[in-house]
């Protein structure tokens, strides 16, 4: 397996990490690039030892922590409490949401869960790793990964019931329609 | 316990039914969150020129410091983009593009060749190897029209490695040539410290030490932070 390989592969899914880890837009291509050459300099070592992209999600992880704490930037951060109003309100939540919308309102959903719900959640639907593969990319024990992947989805669940709820609220608020 | 399956691949994600589309949506915006071909392929080109700059152990000069301050003592020259235009090539079918916005993006995901965009070349190129390289060291071949920053870019770094590598066998006139050239060719290049730190020592190699004492002393006062700036300073003074 070369780096080339690698790259032409999971640099998408490497990016993906790396946004979910905290790391802003304008900063991905730098970060992203930082992940690959410590792919490089540590291949060797890894050749087999676990899947690939269990490896590649503890490099983006420490790839994002140490930027943090770096501070290159000041991270892009939802705000703890966003309410749905941050979502564009006038947009018909089933029919209507485009597709940067959808993946805004994801993030958005996705910033409110506790941050070790969230890996095993993204990792699990999103990245489609299995739950071993999990529970060694996060050092957890594989109940552990299920119970919070299983809390993980409530909350998911009941975040798009919310959201639907909310949208003819707002719809009202803002148009003025019944 | 066998895995639960997949909220996406679920009929109703959602308990009640409420949201189920909603849901699916989601979930499938965030598995088709891609980086565009454009931005895939300028990525590579630069790892391609950290790696190209940082892999010569033998050179006085220093490895480049890399986007987040790392200095990184690569070995081994990256074969660049070429395992990219070979999947390109190799692929069958699959034509839609994988953007950022691609709401139908499903399971199986969009195969790697549908991130590239169609432009690239169809047949594969077979990595080029010169003549008296070892194959590791090839440098890589560009896959995309020459005109492209990122093409430009895996060109200057080749520039760099052919210099360098002249550089070590001892053969300083091919190295400053190559390099004068690029000069004029890549002007405000990214790699240009990089090729004034290799013209100072092709120059003091030649034995015009004046001359590359001048070019020393003016390199450390424009980029005093460089990681080229040690090795550029022994050959300051004349």
């Amino acid at each position: 397996m070369t780096l080339e390989e690698i790259y032409a592969h999971h640099a998408d899914f490497v990016w993906r990490c790396l946004r979910r880890q905290g790391v802003p837009r304008e900063d991905a291509a730098d970060a992203i690039q930082e992940v690959f050459l410590a792919v490089h300099r540590t291949l060797k070592s890894f050749e087999g030892r676990s899947s690939v992209r269990t490896w590649l999600f503890t490099i983006c992880r420490s790839v994002a922590r140490d930027r943090r704490t770096r501070a290159h930037r000041r991270l892009e951060v939802v705000r703890p409490n966003a309410t749905f109003d941050d979502v564009d309100a006038r947009a018909d939540a089933a029919a209507r949401v485009e597709h940067n919308d959808r993946l805004s309102l994801l993030e958005t959903i996705l910033s409110r869960l506790e941050p070790e719900l969230r890996d095993v959640f993204v990792l699990y639907e999103i990245e489609d790793l299995t739950g071993e593969e999990i529970a060694e990319a996060l050092t957890l024990p594989l109940g552990t990964v299920y119970s919070r992947l299983h809390a993980a989805r409530k909350e998911f669940k009941r975040a798009v019931v919310r959201f639907e709820a909310s949208a003819p609220a707002t719809r009202a608020h803002v148009g003025g329609r019944a | 316990m066998s895995e639960p399956m997949r909220l996406i691949d679920e009929p109703s994600p959602l308990d009640d039914g409420q949201g189920a589309g909603l849901a699916r949506d989601l979930l499938a915006a965030g598995r088709g969150e891609a980086l565009t071909a454009h931005e895939k392929r300028g990525i590579w080109a630069g790892l391609a020129a950290h790696a190209l700059v940082a892999a010569a152990p033998a050179s006085s000069v220093a490895p480049a410091a890399l986007a987040g301050g790392k200095a990184v003592g690569l070995g081994a020259v990256m074969k660049g983009t070429l395992v990219v235009v070979a999947l390109a090539g190799g692929v069958v079918g699959g034509a839609q593009i994988l953007r950022r916005v691609s709401p139908e993006a499903e399971r199986p995901r969009a195969s790697l060749a549908s991130t590239l965009a169609p432009s690239l070349p169809a047949a594969p190129s077979p990595v080029v190897v010169p003549p008296r390289s070892p194959p590791r060291e090839s440098p890589p071949s560009p896959p995309w029209p020459r005109s492209s920053p990122a093409s430009r870019l895996a060109e200057e770094g080749r520039v760099v490695l052919d210099a360098r590598r002249a550089l070590r066998d001892g053969d300083a006139a091919s190295a400053l040539r190559r390099l004068e050239a690029a000069h004029a060719a890549f002007s405000g290049g990214a790699l240009a410290q990089e090729r004034e730190a290799l013209t100072i020592e092709a120059l003091a190699q030649l034995g015009r030490r004046e001359a590359a004492a001048a070019r020393a002393q003016a390199f450390l006062r424009a980029y005093p932070g460089s990681p080229h700036a040690a090795a550029v300073a022994k050959l300051a003074s004349p």
